[in-house]
């Protein structure tokens, strides 16, 4: 069981102890490397400089001295007069003068004495115009002119003609010299005679005396070389003395431009400086070079880098020795180190581990004596603790669990029941979770309830995918609580209809990532059954006449029946008060009683007749439910309808009298016990007028039957208009006897109608020859009236009885009058 | 703690005191206009120090005094860049007068000027090196040249100040040791325009060649009464020229009419016509420094030089005390534009190439003649004693009332 930790503390001590100790070691050593390295350069630098300097300073003396030795020598009388004579015999004899040496005795003495002292290898007397008219060595250059001659190229040629340009002692170049087939250098001063320059002294110089200074290698160890060079026309570099690492090179005008050599090619170009460079040999080395103007020379003085660094090499030897020990100690340091701290901590750290892993029994076995020891010893006292607290948590928590486990079992089945499912999504993941019924409804099963989200769209109907898709992604924009429908379709085409219902748990996870929580609900066949009731509502609307009211009666919901039997639209009835269709012949009452009922939150049934749209009437069944909310709250009715208008038309019929459309005998005989009855119930007066039309009889005799119902129907259209009260009832009793029943309050009313129905008929100014009360028709009128209450019982004999008998005492006492009954006590 | 020591070094080594050099020209009065052409060149070559990277890692800044072509104001100057502004060098002066009140200065401090400009020698300051051509250098090959190639009689043609005097004296020995005639010599007031008794004089003498040493404007009204000249034209009598730059000379020939002029002469280290790569690269350099381009001469290509050389020494010192650069800029030596220079360690002159020029049809100089080495210099001319030239110079001073040139009347 390999833990990061176990590895990163031996790590982190050893980078710490190569921070601490091997990068300043290191960066020491290399300061130390560099320093040193730049001091030897500068130093050895600085030597070669001086070394090069004191060279060149010695070519240039060796060659000033030369020429000012010459310079003297040409002033001298003798050398002067030499040359004329020289030039003379030249003149006159050319070449061939077998004179050349005795002439030059007296002065050739001297001269001979100089190429001695000084070892010159030859000397020359030159004339003006070039000839060459006196040479010690005599070699074939002797009689030959330097402007025309075979050798007007050499460096003897063209020293002549600066000395007698410049009127200057001047020096060559040491190149070879054919005459003397060598490396030559000369020098030539001009020679005057009465001041007028006459011509050249030359002489040829021993170039081993040129040698000497240059491969003089005094102090310049076992590597050091002093290179001479000069360029020449045809741009070569041509060592101008031996080299001391190509001893056989000088002798073949060896030419340095073909080599590598940077220092000389700096130096004969005219340049003076100093350091590391590449010489000849392609070797690495420390320079110093410059210039030498009297001989065109570049010089340069080197010593082989491998040798010059030796120091160097030897201190980065000491240097390194040291780091490798320096090394070996961090090396032990970190063992250490680990032995004392990496260890216990690794041993302290992997005992947390197990104890974090779950092992409550593990304790760390460090015995330290430092901080880690400490660590350790509060470690196990803290886990001794922890495991007791945790044996006494295990048992509480496998209550816990168990009751967490049931709650879950209870869910899943209050899941199943309510075929809801619930499936939940981490957006930091492409997986969502689901809950049993979810799985059940979508009709797909996945081991441990997750499936992949895609999964998820793959079930949804492909028409519904992007809504689907869209609804999650409102969820996620923040509104949440979004719900919407979709179809799902299950193996085998068979589709479900389902409801998602979603929220975002916006703390979410460690990621910081959002949680969407979707309960799920299979809505399928609670569609169906709504589907069913829909097409039964839609029945029962289409023919049934109900209607809604809030509880001030005004319509909130009404059918298609409804509609269709009052004639109004929905949109007018809507809103409207229930009112609108009831009919004015309705008695008051009747609301009275209706309203008290459902008011109460009963039931109320009964027959009303109501009004349609076109003023027609219908009468209905109706009964009226009180309408509550959940909570048992009145909130308003609903009526149940049936249209019986042609069941009351024929109970109108069998209660009517044909003639004068009164009601007839029978209904009297239903009517007069409930009216009573009422009367009773409300402590009101009820009065019973009885009428008869005077001498009718005779009527029907003088006028005819026919006039006779004319009369009958008259005299019924003014009972009926003068009653105006829906609780009033006027009734034909039979041949030409009339009766009317009023429940009223005051008595008198019962009294004044009588009067107005006896004025009224007369009123009509129907002929009555036969009448003894009045020209016309007249009525007479019994009244009976009395208070009820529950105390009075009185038959309906006994009412009938006492208006007959009223009726009787109006006909009695003169006829077309009203007579009300008058109980004999009073 | 390695950062900071780190950073710490690299600071050390980035930000050095910049070194202060002193530019000592003219640039009000009648030298402004040939000072500023060498104080341009001067500029030029501090400027490719700092690009290379300056001086010991030291920035190089020029403080730059006027001389105001008044020899007492450039000592005056040149006090103020030593002791004021602790100026490590001073690279300046022009003409003789300025640079003998300059001498006493950097003498008196021992300090260094690096003087730039051909002159007459018979001088030698330890405090001074010179980096424009002696008279040896430039005359000798002329006057050698001229005998061997357009004849035997010369006449000797100058403004009457210190080096035409010193020039014709060394001339008119040459033409002794080489046993040419010097058939005329003639002097003129610095400024003089007018010719005629110069041409009447050279009529009469009939030279093979006129060595001119006339100095500035004269050298139009001289070249222009010449060549309108009928005998002289008709002669077509050589002139060897040694005070006048190239480029100007040049100028002056152009604007003459007629058939092109091959009769002139010039000896100089350095011609603009040049065509190696080292002058090419220069002159390329010179003008996108400057942003013109313009005619360059032998003295520009010595001021330049003379920062190079400078800086070389200082390079081999290790420092910029001028007492330390004075032991080790003898010996330096380069390969400019204008060939090999090499300061001699003796003299403080500079060894230097010599070449003659014969301007060819095409205005431009054709080399004659060219020395192929340097050529050693030699201040004090060999054939004379040393006391014999400094009498020679101290007689024409006080002859001019103690000045470097003849402000008074014409004199033979």
């Amino acid at each position: 069981m390999k833990s990061p930790s176990r590895k990163y503390i031996t790590r982190e001590i050893s980078w710490w102890f190569f921070f601490l100790a091997v990068i300043p070691m290191s960066t020491g050593a290399i300061i130390v490397h560099i320093n040193t390295r730049d001091i030897i350069i500068h130093e050895l630098t600085g030597h070669l400089r001086d070394i090069c300097r004191d060279r060149m300073k010695r070519i240039e003396d060796y060659v000033t001295e030369r020429k000012q030795d010459i310079m003297v020598t040409a002033a001298l009388p003798g050398v002067e007069s030499a040359l004329r004579e020289c030039s003379g015999n030249f003149a006159i004899n050319g070449i061939e003068s077998a004179r050349l040496e005795t002439l030059a005795g007296e002065a050739g003495v001297y001269l001979q004495n100089q190429l001695r002292f000084y070892s010159y290898y030859d000397i020359f007397l030159i004339n003006y115009q070039g000839d060459i008219v006196f040479s010690l060595a005599r070699e074939d250059d002797l009689g030959t002119n330097l402007r025309t001659g075979p050798y007007k190229d050499s460096g003897l040629a063209k020293v002549f003609d600066m000395a007698i340009t410049l009127l200057d002692s001047e020096i060559s170049q040491l190149q070879y010299y054919e005459p003397s087939k060598k490396i030559a250098a000369f020098i030539a001063t001009p020679v005057y005679s009465n001041n007028v320059v006459s011509g050249v002294l030359a002489i040829q110089l021993n170039e081993d005396r040129l040698f000497s200074i240059v491969n003089d290698y005094l102090g310049l160890g076992k590597s050091g070389e002093l290179t001479a060079a000069y360029l020449r026309a045809d741009k070569a570099i041509i060592t101008a003395a031996p080299l001391r690492h190509r001893p056989g090179a000088f002798a073949h005008s060896f030419d340095l431009s073909r080599h590598p050599a940077i220092p000389i090619r700096l130096a004969v170009s005219g340049q003076q400086g100093a350091g590391l460079s590449i010489d000849y040999r392609g070797v690495d080395v420390l320079a110093a070079w410059g210039y030498v103007p009297s001989l065109n020379w570049g010089l340069v003085v080197k010593v082989d880098r491998s040798e010059a660094f030796g120091p160097v090499y030897r201190l980065d030897a000491i240097t390194g020795g040291i780091l490798v020990v320096a090394l070996l100690l961090v090396a032990v340091g970190i063992y250490f180190a680990t032995l004392s701290i990496a260890n216990p901590i690794k041993k302290l750290a992997l005992a947390m581990q197990r104890f974090s892993e779950g092992d409550f029994k593990q304790r760390a076995e460090v015995m330290v004596p430092n901080e880690v020891g400490l660590l350790a010893g509060v470690f196990n006292k803290m886990a001794t603790e922890i495991d007791q607290y945790a044996s006494s948590m295990e048992v509480l928590v496998a209550r816990q669990t168990g009751e967490l486990k049931r709650t879950m079992g209870n869910l899943d089945k209050a899941q199943a029941i309510a075929h809801v499912g619930s499936w939940e999504w981490n957006l930091s993941q492409r997986s969502i979770s689901g809950s049993d019924e979810f799985f059940r409804i979508i009709g797909l099963d996945y081991p441990g309830n997750i499936m992949p989200y895609d999964d998820l769209l793959g079930v949804v109907h492909p028409d519904d995918r992007q809504m689907f898709a869209g609804s999650v992604s409102m969820v996620l924009e923040g509104v949440t609580g979004e719900s919407w429908e979709h179809r799902v379709v299950r193996s085998r085409g068979e589709i479900r209809y389902v409801r998602q219902q979603a929220e975002i748990l916006r703390s979410g996870d460690e990621q910081g990532q959002p949680t969407l929580l979707v309960a799920m609900q299979d809505e399928t066949d609670l569609r169906q059954a709504r589907r069913a009731l829909q097409q039964y509502l839609t029945i029962v609307d289409q023919n049934v006449i109900t209607s809604s009211t809030d509880l001030q009666g005004d319509i909130t919901r009404v059918s298609d029946a409804f509609c269709r039997t009052t004639g109004y639209s929905r949109e007018e009835l809507i809103g409207k008060n229930h009112r609108l269709i009831r009919h004015p012949d309705t008695e008051e009452e009747v609301y009275r009683f209706l309203w008290q009922t459902i008011g109460k939150a009963e039931v109320w049934h009964g027959e009303l007749k109501n009004r349609r749209k076109n003023g027609q009437d219908y009468w209905v069944d109706i009964t009226i439910s009180p309408k509550l909310d959940g909570n048992g709250v009145l909130v308003g009715y609903t009526s149940i309808q049936t249209d019986i208008t042609d069941k009351k038309r024929i109970e109108e019929v069998s209660i009517t009298d044909e003639l004068t459309s009164l009601y007839n005998r029978r209904y009297f005989n239903e009517i007069f016990p409930r009216e009573l009855q009422r009367a009773r119930r409300n402590n009101m007066i009820f009065a019973f007028l009885m009428l008869d039309i005077d001498h009718f009889k005779k009527y029907n005799d003088t006028y005819g039957h026919q006039m006779g119902d004319e009369v009958l129907r008259k005299v019924g259209v003014v009972l009926k208009k003068n009653l105006k009260r829906s609780e009033d009832y006027a009734f034909r009793l039979g041949g030409e006897e009339f009766g009317i029943i009023m429940t009223i309050k005051h008595g008198e009313d019962a009294r004044s109608l009588g009067g107005i129905l006896v004025n009224d008929i007369e009123l009509l100014h129907i002929p009555h020859q036969e009448n003894s009360a009045s020209p016309y028709v007249t009525i007479s009128c019994g009244l009976t009236a009395m208070e009820m209450n529950k105390y009075v019982d009185m038959s309906l004999e006994e009412i009938y009885r006492r208006a007959d008998s009223a009726l009787y005492k109006a006909k009695e006492s003169g006829r077309n009058k009203i007579v009300s009954y008058e109980s004999r006590k009073n | 703690m390695i950062l900071v020591s780190t950073l710490i070094y690299f600071e050390m080594r980035v930000h050095k005191e910049p070194i202060k050099v002193g530019l000592l020209h003219s640039h009000t009065g009648t030298m402004a206009l040939s000072e500023s052409n060498v104080y341009k060149a001067t500029l030029y070559g501090l400027d490719k120090l700092n690009k290379d990277g300056g001086l010991l890692g030291h920035k190089i800044v020029p403080v730059v005094a006027d001389g105001r072509s008044d020899p007492h104001a450039f000592a005056d100057q040149a006090q103020r860049l030593i002791s004021e502004d602790n100026v490590s060098v001073i690279f300046g002066c022009w003409t003789s007068a300025s640079r003998k009140m300059v001498k006493e200065e950097v003498e008196k401090a021992d300090h260094l000027l690096m003087y730039p400009i051909q002159y007459e020698g018979i001088e030698n300051s330890p405090n001074i090196v010179y980096t424009g051509s002696l008279p040896n250098q430039q005359i000798k090959p002329a006057v050698k040249w001229a005998l061997d190639h357009l004849g035997g009689r010369f006449f000797l043609l100058g403004s009457d100040y210190i080096y035409p005097r010193i020039a014709n004296t060394i001339i008119k020995d040459l033409a002794s040791f080489l046993d040419a005639e010097v058939v005329g010599e003639h002097y003129v007031l610095l400024g003089e325009d007018n010719f005629t008794e110069v041409i009447a004089k050279l009529n009469e003498a009939k030279p093979d060649v006129i060595f001119n040493t006339l100095n500035g404007s004269s050298n139009n009204s001289f070249i222009s009464a010449l060549q309108n000249d009928v005998q002289m034209r008709a002669h077509r009598t050589a002139v060897f020229s040694f005070s006048i730059a190239e480029p100007e000379l040049r100028a002056i020939i152009s604007e003459q009419r007629g058939d092109p002029l091959t009769n002139y002469y010039a000896a100089w280290s350095y011609f603009q016509s040049l065509n190696d790569q080292e002058n090419k690269k220069f002159i390329a350099g010179l003008t996108a420094f400057l942003g013109e381009g313009v005619p360059v001469s032998d003295p520009m290509v010595s001021a330049y030089e003379s920062v190079l050389l400078w800086a070389a020494a200082v390079e081999e010192a290790g420092s910029f005390n001028p007492r330390d650069v004075r032991r080790t800029i003898g010996g330096q030596s380069r390969n400019g534009p204008g060939g090999i220079i090499y300061i001699d360690p003796k003299t403080l002159h500079s060894w230097k190439m010599v070449k003659v020029g014969r301007l060819n049809d095409q205005g431009s100089f054709e080399i004659v003649w060219d020395s192929g080495k340097p050529i050693r210099p030699e201040p004090f001319p060999g054939y004379l004693y040393r006391r014999e030239w400094l009498d020679l110079e101290k007689r024409y001073y006080e002859l001019w009332g103690h000045h470097w040139e003849n402000h008074g009347e014409r004199r033979p």
